[in-house]
């Protein structure tokens, strides 16, 4: 497998995650929107992440040489611990104001 | 029924957060084998990921909207559920994801990890993400567990 092509594809899906899950809270409709596909925001989310998560490989794995460079993976450890704090900090202000 | 699946997803997740601390302490010191259990342990972990998600995704789509979301925001800590649940639901989502990748890059770079100190690092870094996020999901989900009973305590009631 092409672990370059999946690296960017895992930082690519925790933010897609982060971004559709703050505007979703910022902007209702949009929320709405994306419980009409599934019948639930969450299930959206998820399967969405997914869906972007295969579908970015399949077309980087064929755009992107393969290396065993470590960028990647540092990229997915800080796109994981960034994204996990802007969504905790996003809900404790969203909460507080 | 509800507390089989809480029950089930917390158990499997948190199955799935001890293999992947197994897998950390594979590649401490990995040798050939050590690197061989390593990948099988990772898969069996982000198995467990996904089986925890499919659990927990449905207890949460089908029960906790019309149940303990209620109880949590009418009682005395709401912020269980606005910071914690909000929070956890989403960032939890991340962990599948990373466990596939952490599965993948063991399983093409098992000579590099042995040759290369910069791969086991990251690698290890990686692996170590997921332990943590893992502990913060079992972290979270008590808060979740804690505001339900200061709710009840409270006399907090379903209407």
């Amino acid at each position: 497998m092409n672990t370059k092509a999946l690296g960017i594809s895992t930082i690519v899906s925790i933010w897609f995650v982060v971004a559709i899950t703050i505007i979703g809270e910022l902007v209702k409709p949009f929320k709405d929107f994306l419980a009409s596909l599934t019948g639930h925001h969450w299930v959206t989310k998820g399967a969405g992440a997914l869906v972007l998560y295969i579908l970015l490989y399949v077309l980087l794995a064929r755009l992107v040489y393969d290396s065993d460079d470590t960028k990647p993976i540092y990229g997915a450890v800080l796109s994981a611990v960034a994204g996990g704090l802007v969504l905790f900090l996003f809900f404790a202000l969203h909460f507080l104001l | 029924m509800l507390s089989t699946l809480i029950g089930t997803h917390a158990f499997v997740g948190e199955t799935g957060f001890l293999l992947f601390l197994w897998v950390f302490v594979e590649l401490l010191s990995p040798t050939p084998d050590r690197i061989k259990r390593a990948i099988f342990i990772a898969l069996l972990g982000t198995l467990a990921f996904f089986a925890s998600w499919f659990i927990g995704g449905y207890y949460y789509v089908t029960f906790y909207g019309s149940g303990s979301k209620l109880l949590i925001k009418g009682g005395p800590i709401p912020w269980a559920h606005d910071i914690f649940t909000e929070a956890k639901e989403h960032i939890f989502l991340f962990l599948p994801l990373l466990s596939i990748y952490a599965f993948v890059l063991l399983k093409k770079y098992k000579n590099e990890i042995l040759q290369k100190p910069e791969t086991k690092k990251a690698l290890l870094l990686l692996v170590g993400v997921i332990i943590l996020i893992g502990l913060a999901m079992a972290g979270m989900g008590y808060i979740m567990s804690v505001g339900v009973r200061t709710a009840l305590e409270a006399g907090n009631v379903i209407q």
